[in-house]
């Protein structure tokens, strides 16, 4: 039993049977072949019983759910805020100018033995406060996407405040939350930044939340090697 | 029978369509990304997932043998930890050419049928994102009234557990699993009155890694024994093969395709090319969507 004729008893919208009897009465009943030129009537409904399962071949059942699935669900790119929004949140009323860097192999690697995380990208997109300040946008893994966060450092070298801009994750939209971005503030490359220990963790959103710390630890670090 | 067999048609259809349009708000997932080995994820408290997964097992060596296994499964987190998930199974055969070596004169035509329910519970103990390794247990008793192979009528029961092992790496990129599961069932033959029982052993692992946004490739193994009477092992199999994950927001698929490799004890006068052809088949192909809601 090949694919087409799966899909034909599986779409269930095209009788064979009631073609059979149009034919029939058109004498073209063995005429198989002018039989599939004809449009074909459309029955609305279940076919009677084995018609579709005779085959029993359901593995093409989930997958002709695919494009049901594709066509009713939106596309959820969830920006939240744009980077002159992160900054005017972060920095209210200053001015900030690009300062966009590039790290050397070296400085990765120490940023990532400072901080055990990843370095995926050695440029930096910085701007830097006109009090001392860095404004820096960053992303880390999310389970499907990239999480695009914005991190606001003070001219000490502590986080004054971090801003999640864009999250097309399926959960843990709870980093959003204001009181689980505050704990971050005022941190510094000292800290351990741990889920757990000086970071409570949001149930239900670990990967979030870890993957977010880590990244405000490695930007901490980067301040240290590539900032001070 | 029709009525029967109809209404579990309706119900898959129906767990398919309504939810699609209406009910998707946000995701959440115990998104699968093997067809075979579990991670160790739970849904988190409150979020519900809706799976329909089918499962093609073909060729025993010698004549016809084509089996489909059809879940639809129904999972609900009850904390951040703990979910819980109610199946519906279907089954259907085509068996003839002798394809059964115990039984080669047995030939089935028999398209889905409601074959039983399993009810599932899994509890998370170790999270894989911020412990060393992540750690599940599983529990999964059921009732059977198609037997699996043979596709005869059977009032069975099985008691499934597993413990599941997961490592991720990579800023949780790559992932690996292990499961172990140890399923004993009791099952009684209606026409016969013939009663069998056997403990099945599976290891499983898996390794997926996510090679663009959204997309998941991994390959997975798994040995599969049989102990009849719980006693001696009587024969036991090795599958391995590639599959494919893809999530978005608020839905999944995961397609596993898992041929044999090798097994004991081969069966004489088949097309075994050392494979074990009675307890387990040639091929088999898993395909898993679901959605979140």
């Amino acid at each position: 039993m090949g694919l087409l004729s799966n899909f034909d008893q599986l779409t269930c919208a095209l009788s064979l049977s009631s073609v059979r009897r149009i034919y029939q009465a058109g004498d073209l009943a063995d005429d198989l072949v002018k039989c599939r030129l004809v449009v074909l009537r459309i029955k609305i409904g279940f076919p009677r019983q084995g018609v579709i399962m005779r085959t029993a071949q359901w593995i093409w059942l989930p997958a002709a759910c695919l494009p049901v699935a594709a066509i009713s669900i939106p596309a959820y790119a969830a920006t939240y805020l744009t980077v002159e929004q992160a900054q005017q949140t972060i920095f209210p009323g200053e001015k900030l100018a690009p300062a966009n860097i590039m790290l050397t192999n070296e400085q990765a690697r120490e940023i990532e033995r400072r901080s055990d995380a990843n370095v995926r990208r050695k440029d930096i997109k910085l701007w830097k406060v006109a009090n001392g300040g860095y404004f820096i946008v960053d992303e880390v893994v999310g389970k499907h996407e990239f999480i695009t966060y914005a991190v606001g450092l003070n001219a000490d070298g502590t986080v004054k405040q971090i801003e999640i801009m864009t999250y097309r994750e399926s959960y843990g939209y709870e980093v959003r939350n204001a009181d689980w971005r505050a704990q971050l503030a005022g941190k510094n490359a000292a800290a351990p930044l741990k889920l757990n220990k000086d970071i409570k963790n949001i149930s239900g959103a670990t990967l979030s939340c870890r993957h977010i710390a880590d990244g405000v630890k490695r930007i901490l670090a980067t301040y240290e090697i590539a900032l001070k | 029978m029709f009525w029967q067999v109809f209404l579990f048609r309706v119900a898959l259809v129906a767990a398919l369509v309504i939810p699609t349009p209406f009910f998707l708000t946000q995701a959440h997932a115990d998104e699968n990304l093997w067809g075979y080995v579990y991670g160790t994820d739970t849904l988190p408290a409150g979020a519900n997932e809706i799976y329909l997964w089918t499962t093609s097992r073909n060729q025993k060596g010698k004549g016809n043998y084509r089996a489909w296994d059809t879940q639809l499964e129904f999972e609900h987190g009850f904390t951040d930890r703990f979910q819980a998930s109610l199946y519906l199974n279907g089954r259907s055969h085509q068996i003839s050419g002798g394809a059964l070596a115990e039984d080669p004169d047995r030939r089935l035509h028999r398209g889905l049928e409601f074959d039983g329910f399993n009810v599932e519970f899994k509890y998370n103990v170790l999270s894989v994102y911020k412990d060393l390794f992540g750690l599940s247990l599983y529990i999964e008793p059921e009732y059977q009234r198609i037997d699996k192979i043979s596709g005869e009528r059977v009032n069975g029961f099985g008691l499934e557990s597993k413990l599941i092992l997961q490592k991720n790496f990579f800023d949780d990129q790559l992932a690996l699993a292990y499961n172990l599961t140890l399923e004993p069932e009791w099952k009684k033959f209606q026409a016969t009155g013939e009663r069998e029982r056997e403990l099945e052993l599976e290891h499983t692992v898996g390794v997926s890694y996510r090679f663009l946004p959204h997309w998941f490739a991994g390959v997975e193994g798994r040995y599969h024994a049989v102990y009849p009477e719980f006693k001696k092992r009587e024969s036991d199999a090795y599958f391995l093969g590639p599959n494919i994950h893809y999530a978005a927001e608020r839905w999944w698929f995961t397609f596993t395709f898992l041929p044999q490799v090798s097994g004991n004890p081969r069966i004489a006068g088949r097309n075994s090319n050392g494979r074990q052809l009675s307890e387990n088949e040639r091929y088999e192909y898993r395909f898993k969507i679901a959605f979140n809601f």
